[in-house]
């Protein structure tokens, strides 16, 4: 993608782009892939920076699950799908599928707002490396407030992020009546 | 005269509709108040899948009314091996070592679980819409189907299958603002009255098991007005109210951590707010079905940055607003 080109989408995003490029980038955006998913990217960067954040789960999974694939040594296409599923005849390899899908969903906001750091990522970012950008991220969220830590999303983080999410689904079921009420608990995942 | 007529006659036709949407509402809350009571009156055996936005599960309950006491056995049937006992008050755990539950456990600070009306189905707000939406089949019985809608965006909406019979609850769906589901739960097989049998409440045995206790409190425990809870929520989603406030101990490193839980009657969140650990921590939004956890910085007593966890089953717009609207109160 030319940097003209780059230029007149980030334009056309922000609402600052002259005629000219507007129908540039609208002509162009059909028949360039890179050139949607960077659209699209800018679009989601710019609701998350607002803080309006509506990212679209499924795909995020997917790219979720695309990192961890690359990440393994075995890789299944079945797995992609349905990872647990496949996995349940290898239960060692399952916990560490599943340490890992942890750490990557609890930054899952961070795997979308790679394209801060990085607006042509789908090329350059290589996989595995998500975590490694969040530092960028976030940061570019709250700077200032960014206490003594500067390494982005830690271990440290996505454990106390999982405590407090048990301790919630522990207090829910104690609270619920019905057969759904300890579900939730009983099948508790780091997910 | 002529307007008064068109008036009356829009009145003759609108009012009927208007009457039978009342009465379904009504009709509807009936309903759910023999659901809530189904579930813990009736005796039932049976298996039932959960389905939660990644993970398929199927586990077994057993529920028998004994002398008063509400007692349930719930097993996951995939997996570690994973039971929870409950007698009366008393609810049990039963892992295996190893189990993430155990280390996750280690490190929730502790407290009493306050009763509270969470996800009671007789006390929902009046921020949800109730319709009849026809009848269906579930584990090979009748069921007439419900639909609990959210008259905001601050919630999700449910669908409910509930035994004609009975009125247990068979299938419900959680659904966001997109109508996708994030959590289905559904009976597969199931017994009910005499076909339950008592011995099916005992817990099977593991070896080497671990069993941790939770208790719940036998009475309301709700500080609400807690004064140690020096901090405030300057906005909540319409209809939510304070079901627990109290000041937890960290078991790790007993650093104190307030909490604070807030219900609309069927949708719940926890708000955690803690000292800045020494090392720092990011701001986070983190889904998981239908559960949303959002981490954010803020600044307490001492100008001193604390740690705000909203932990809920909310869209992430409104978890990510309630962290926003969360303050220190200055002492006076």
């Amino acid at each position: 993608m030319s940097e003209k080109l780059k230029e007149a989408v980030s334009a056309a995003v922000d609402d600052e782009a002259d005629e000219f490029e507007l129908r540039r980038v609208l002509d162009e955006l059909p028949k360039n892939l890179a050139l949607k998913a960077a659209w699209e990217r800018y679009h989601l960067v710019g609701a998350v920076l607002r803080e309006e954040v509506v990212f679209q789960d499924n795909r995020l999974r997917e790219r979720i699950w695309a990192e961890l694939d690359v990440t393994q040594s075995a890789p299944e296409t079945v797995a992609a799908v349905e990872p647990e599923a496949a996995d349940a005849h290898r239960p060692v390899n399952r916990l560490n599928r599943f340490t890992s899908a942890a750490i990557a969903a609890t930054v899952a906001i961070a795997v979308v707002l790679i394209g801060v750091s990085g607006f042509d990522s789908a090329e350059q970012s290589a996989p595995g490396s998500a975590i490694a950008y969040t530092q960028t991220p976030a940061t570019s969220v709250e700077t200032s407030r960014r206490a003594a830590s500067s390494a982005g999303v830690t271990d440290q983080d996505q454990a106390r992020l999982a405590a407090l999410m048990l301790a919630h689904t522990q207090q829910l079921g104690m609270n619920q009546a019905g057969p759904a009420a300890f579900t939730k608990l009983v099948t508790y995942q780091r997910r | 005269m002529r307007m008064r007529g068109c008036s009356c006659l829009l009145l003759i036709i609108t009012l009927p509709f208007a009457l039978s949407q009342v009465q379904a509402e009504e009709s509807a809350r009936d309903w759910l108040r023999d659901m809530n009571v189904a579930f813990s009156e009736l005796s039932y055996d049976g298996v039932f899948s959960f389905y939660s936005g990644s993970d398929l599960a199927t586990l077994r309950i057993v529920h028998m009314l004994i002398d008063g006491e509400q007692r349930e056995r719930l097993v996951h049937l995939n997996g570690a091996p994973r039971e929870i006992v409950r007698n009366g008050e008393d609810v049990a755990c039963i892992l295996l070592p190893g189990d993430e539950l155990l280390e996750l456990e280690s490190s929730i600070p502790a407290g009493p679980f306050a009763r509270s009306f969470v996800r009671r189905y007789d006390q929902i707000s009046a921020h949800y819409g109730f319709d009849f939406f026809g009848e269906d089949r579930v584990a090979g019985r009748e069921t007439v189907r419900l639909a609990v809608s959210p008259l905001d965006e601050d919630r999700f909406g449910y669908r409910l299958w509930l035994d004609k019979e009975t009125r247990l609850l068979l299938r419900s769906e959680l659904i966001d603002q997109d109508g996708q589901r994030l959590e289905i739960f559904q009976f597969n097989t199931l017994k009910l009255g005499d076909q339950v049998t008592e011995a099916d409440l005992e817990p099977v045995g593991y070896q080497g098991e671990i069993r941790s206790y939770l208790k719940m409190a036998a009475k309301p425990a709700i500080p609400v007005s807690a004064p140690e809870i020096a901090w405030v929520t300057s906005w909540v989603p319409a209809g939510f109210t304070m079901a627990t406030a109290d000041v937890r101990q960290r078991p790790d490193n007993l650093a104190s951590i307030n909490t604070m839980m807030y219900s609309d009657g069927l949708a719940a969140f926890s708000v955690f707010i803690e000292d800045m650990p020494q090392a720092g921590a990011a701001s986070m939004v983190s889904r998981s079905g239908a559960t949303v956890a959002v981490t954010r910085l803020t600044l307490g007593p001492n100008d001193k940055d604390h740690l705000v966890t909203v932990v809920g089953e909310l869209p992430t717009a409104t978890a990510q607003r309630i962290a926003r609207a969360i303050e220190f109160r200055a002492r006076p």
